[in-house]
């Protein structure tokens, strides 16, 4: 059996207010180690939630998030942010970029938060990412003034300075043109076989979805469909 | 320190922002210092007037004694007392002079005209002429000396109480800045006026300068406690003039408020800025969270932004502040006399400048606490 980098056991998540809302509704769930699997949901669906849960950046009401085995449940805050920066990447919908760095700084930020790394070790690894996305000309460039397709990628970059277990990535193509979400496409998939990064992919795109090698569907904060699609 | 270099960072990033933060902190301090150096001055100036030209503690003849008998063992006594700076004694007497037919009803002083220069600025505002060099001279103020129409080298009589009369001679004309001293005082040596009024050795009063003038009302203390049993009263010129005390006091006190209320202004002005700031940075605090950053780390920034902001703050309010006062001083010294003294108080202009860099780091600390429970799924949520 493939080793794990993630589990989910019996997770459910509630918010409270002046009508509880139930999102997801005991979710019980598994990715190997090097996967490329895509989750799949129609808007309101919990997808996200779902995404923040497995990325420790929400806690779900009950059940127990294990990351590489280990049980985040009892985990404080800043053993869950050491926890996330190093072995988890982000890529969001919105490339969520410092404005006030430039683009190698951003992709070294990670880096510079976890100390790592030395400075210029953090800048030989964030120039080799930025040629691995196609940025080679934009390094110093402002983040503010990249194209959109470039600000994903620097995202993308940023996502793997680390060199995290799993890169989730909630509709990292959302606002791009259809060129540029094959090009992104292409470039995590890449990525994924190259290094062996273990990516879950949020799209409501289903030729997108049927790129990967596992379809998770979520309907009602349940999962609804889990394709293998290389078997 | 990946903290600092966000912090300052944000800092750099909008600069109009800072500049206008730091201008607006700036102008605070400048008021603050500019107003704390002028009420200190104007009353270092004012009490400085009073106490320049007098002596701060005086030994007088206490219950029915009029004059001191013991005093060289009393002057022993109180020279040592901590704060004392200068010890002189008098024997002093209510006189006339004449000279022709004008006479004046003066003071005669008898000194040990170096003890006595150090209390008084005698030497200095002897305006023509020396001083009193043996027992047979006399120094004259200005005023006096025009109404009885004598200049140095002339002689006049003085006819004591006793009806004794004593002829002098004028060695010198002396101006101690006071029309009322100038019109009222003959000063001869010690043993002059004690063979004059026959005061035998005895004198009248022994009177102290201290080094702070403030501390005028406690030295007075400790010396009455040194001549305890003595037959003296010990005064001294706080007590001698309560009204001008009470007034630098109350002068010092409003100073106080006014510069507490611009602090207060300041801490409200950087927490609300501040907390704007937080607002504004909310989706990088977010993102950075998501990135691994502490809630403890995401709080410094903010808490470096604030200390960044009062620092310069303080640098620009400095210069502005002192540079206005110094400003202000010339100005009031190019239209005539001033009694502001030009003092700057650098232990007040340090400690006010750390204290406004603490109250700015302070006032970080509610934006600090914002950032710190700023959780990142509000912010990716919020899109």
């Amino acid at each position: 059996m493939a080793e794990q980098v993630l589990r989910l056991e019996g997770v459910e998540k509630t918010y409270f207010g002046a009508v509880d809302t139930k999102v997801l509704h005991g979710i019980d769930l598994e990715l190997e180690m090097g996967s490329f699997s895509a989750l799949e949901g129609q808007s309101g669906s919990g997808k996200s939630t779902l995404l923040n849960i497995i990325g420790t950046l929400d806690r779900p009401t009950k059940g127990e998030v294990r990351i590489l085995g280990v049980p985040t449940s009892s985990m404080s805050n800043n053993e869950l942010a050491r926890l996330r920066g190093e072995t988890i990447g982000f890529v969001f919908q919105f490339h969520y970029l410092l404005p006030e760095f430039t683009a190698r700084e951003n992709v070294m930020m990670p880096s510079l938060i976890s100390g790592a790394m030395s400075q210029g070790d953090a800048r030989k690894r964030a120039d080799e990412l930025l040629d691995l996305v196609g940025l080679e000309g934009v390094k110093d460039n402002p983040s503010t003034k990249m194209s959109g397709g470039q600000q994903q990628r620097t995202a993308i970059a940023r996502a793997l300075m680390n060199r995290p277990r799993l890169v989730l990535a909630d509709e990292p193509t959302g606002n791009l043109d259809s060129v540029t979400t094959g090009r992104v496409y292409r470039l995590l998939r890449d990525i994924n076989r190259e290094l062996g990064t273990t990516f879950l992919i949020v799209t409501h795109d289903r030729r997108v979805a049927e790129q990967t090698d596992r379809i998770i569907e979520i309907k009602d904060g349940r999962i609804s469909l889990d394709i293998d699609l290389r078997k | 320190m990946v903290v600092l270099r966000i912090a300052m960072r944000f800092l750099s990033s909008s600069k109009s922002q800072t500049a206008l933060i730091v201008m607006g902190l700036a102008v605070g301090i400048a008021i603050q210092l500019f107003v704390g150096l002028l009420l200190q001055n104007l009353g270092a100036g004012f009490i400085g007037t009073i106490t320049q030209n007098a002596p701060h503690v005086t030994v007088l003849p206490g219950g029915n004694a009029t004059q001191l008998e013991q005093w060289e063992d009393m002057v022993a006594r109180v020279e040592g007392i901590g704060g004392v700076k200068a010890v002189s004694v008098a024997a002093d007497s209510p006189a006339l002079v004449s000279k022709g037919a004008v006479s004046s009803s003066v003071l005669v002083r008898g000194f040990d005209i170096d003890d006595a220069a150090r209390i008084y600025s005698i030497k200095e505002d002897i305006y023509e002429g020396a001083a009193p060099a043996d027992g047979g001279h006399v120094l004259l103020g200005r005023e006096l000396a025009q109404g009885l129409s004598v200049g140095v080298g002339d002689n006049l009589t003085i006819v004591t109480a006793a009806r004794d009369t004593f002829d002098f001679r004028v060695s010198g004309l002396f101006d101690l800045g006071s029309a009322a001293v100038n019109e009222r005082w003959v000063i001869m040596t010690l043993a002059a006026s004690q063979t004059v009024f026959k005061m035998g050795g005895n004198a009248t009063s022994i009177e102290l300068k201290v080094g702070d003038v403030l501390q005028a009302r406690s030295v007075a203390g400790k010396v009455g406690s040194a001549l305890a049993g003595e037959p003296v009263k010990v005064e001294n010129w706080m007590d001698l003039n309560p009204d001008v005390f009470s007034a630098v006091s109350a002068q010092r006190s409003s100073g106080l408020m006014i510069q507490s209320f611009v602090l207060l202004s300041l801490l409200i002005g950087i927490a609300s800025l501040l907390s704007i700031t937080v607002i504004q940075k909310s989706r990088q605090i977010g993102i950075l969270k998501a990135m691994g950053i502490r809630d403890r780390d995401a709080s410094l920034i903010f808490l470096f932004q604030g200390f960044f902001y009062g620092l310069l703050g303080t640098v620009v309010g400095t210069v502005i502040g002192t540079g206005l006062f110094l400003g202000f001083l010339k100005a009031l010294e190019a239209s005539g006399d001033s009694i502001i003294t030009s003092a700057l108080n650098v232990p007040f202009i340090v400690g006010s400048s750390l204290v406004v860099i603490a109250a700015a780091t302070m006032a970080s600390l509610l934006p600090a606490l914002k950032s710190r429970r700023l959780s990142p799924v509000e912010v990716i949520r919020g899109g």
